[in-house]
């Protein structure tokens, strides 16, 4: 039956006029009861603004706060003991490759700079420093990898490694940095010099 | 382009809380009725179109004026509350008994020339025979004849298909009549 057809039913039209009209009315004030429950939308919005500044403040006070704790509890800022030497360099080719000869470099020039670094002060220690070798393609690595703006950076013993590039070269990599200290021959001398470094780069305060 | 309504609906999410009383006082009538011809008591009638109307308010930023009426919307809300609390209480509605063989018999054009005429006195009778009807029944008929909401606005407010709609008010209207031709009009 078509809808028009429905609508030509005056009776029962009439009829459902009556039945409407014996319910009972709504008690007056039913408006008001209403109107006293709701609040203005814009409060709603006011809170939904403050909760979302509130959840955007927590987080960013999370990620300032916590999250510098963690990468420096998993190893970014680099101890000789619990990160791979090759580690800020992953994912480079030829740094890849130039760290795999840098790692075959003799096992006792190795040793003799990290108990160089173990022998050093406690500040330096503090600034959680990582030896490598002072041979052509490990100064290619670490210059890759502060192109790359990986979280490294290399000093040595050689005059020509001023602690003023070094800084300019740290202040661009963010936080927190590993600090690569290339090994020498005069152990003593590295040290000496790297003392200097992590001093005048302020690593020690890290 | 935009109504007198969904400009004030605009207004209304724009923070001027005392304009959702003018659509309170429009449609708190309507949502009244319905809720009294589901649960059958005044009370929780009240009750329901109270809570309607606060669903309303706080939901209002749902409400698409591009999909339909704010009365059809108001009146799902509405609805839907007042078969929840049905549920809840676990309140069967009261049936009747028609002779389901005499209802499949009518002669619809007898049926058709019945309503067509607008009698007082049998309209007085109609209005018994209407109260005697199950509460669905009764509210498509008060959705269809009373607030004038079309098949697919039923459709929409009660979950069924326009098609179901009409079969169901035509089988309405035939048990209608069935019952006043009972009463020897």
């Amino acid at each position: 039956m078509s809808e028009n057809k429905e609508l030509q039913y005056s009776l029962l039209r009439e009829a459902m006029k009556l039945h409407e009209e014996q319910k009972p009315q709504l008690p007056h004030g039913f408006e008001d009861d209403i109107m006293q429950k709701i609040e203005p939308k814009h409060h709603h919005r006011l809170v939904a603004i403050f909760s979302a500044v509130a959840a955007v403040a927590a987080i960013i006070a999370v990620v300032i706060l916590v999250v510098p704790r963690l990468s420096t509890d998993s190893g970014t800022l680099a101890t000789a003991d619990t990160l791979e030497y090759s580690r800020p360099l992953t994912g480079h080719h030829d740094a890849d490759k130039a760290m795999t000869s840098t790692a075959s470099v003799d096992e006792t020039e190795s040793k003799a700079s990290e108990k160089a670094l173990a022998e050093s002060s406690p500040a330096i220690r503090k600034a959680k420093v990582k030896p490598c070798h002072a041979d052509d393609s490990s100064r290619y690595d670490v210059g890759h990898a502060v192109e790359n703006n990986s979280k490294v950076v290399a000093v040595d013993r050689e005059e020509t490694y001023s602690a003023d590039s070094y800084s300019e070269a740290l202040s661009t990599l963010p936080d927190p940095k590993t600090m690569f200290i290339e090994s020498s021959y005069d152990n003593s001398a590295l040290s000496a010099n790297r003392d200097r470094m992590v001093r005048e780069l302020g690593l020690a305060q890290n | 382009m935009e109504t007198s309504e969904t400009s004030i609906i605009r207004r209304i999410l724009g923070g001027e809380k005392e304009l959702f009383r003018y659509l309170v006082r429009t449609y708190e009538g309507m949502v009244y009725s319905l809720a009294i011809e589901v649960t059958g008591d005044e009370d929780v009638a009240r009750d329901v179109a109270q809570e309607a109307f606060i669903k309303a308010y706080n939901a209002l930023e749902k409400y698409d004026a591009s999909k339909g009426r704010f009365s059809t919307w108001i009146a799902t809300i509405a609805i839907n509350i007042a078969k929840g609390k049905l549920r809840k209480r676990r309140q069967k509605p009261p049936t009747v008994s028609i002779d389901q063989k005499a209802v499949d018999a009518v002669d619809e054009s007898a049926m058709d020339a019945f309503f067509d005429n607008p009698d007082e006195a049998n309209a007085r009778l109609l209005v018994e025979a209407i109260a005697q009807l199950p509460p669905d029944d009764r509210l498509l008929l008060t959705l269809f004849y009373t607030n004038d909401l079309s098949l697919a606005e039923i459709a929409e407010v009660t979950g069924a298909r326009a098609g179901t709609i009409a079969t169901r008010l035509s089988r309405i209207r035939k048990r209608l009549y069935v019952m006043m031709k009972g009463r020897k009009i």
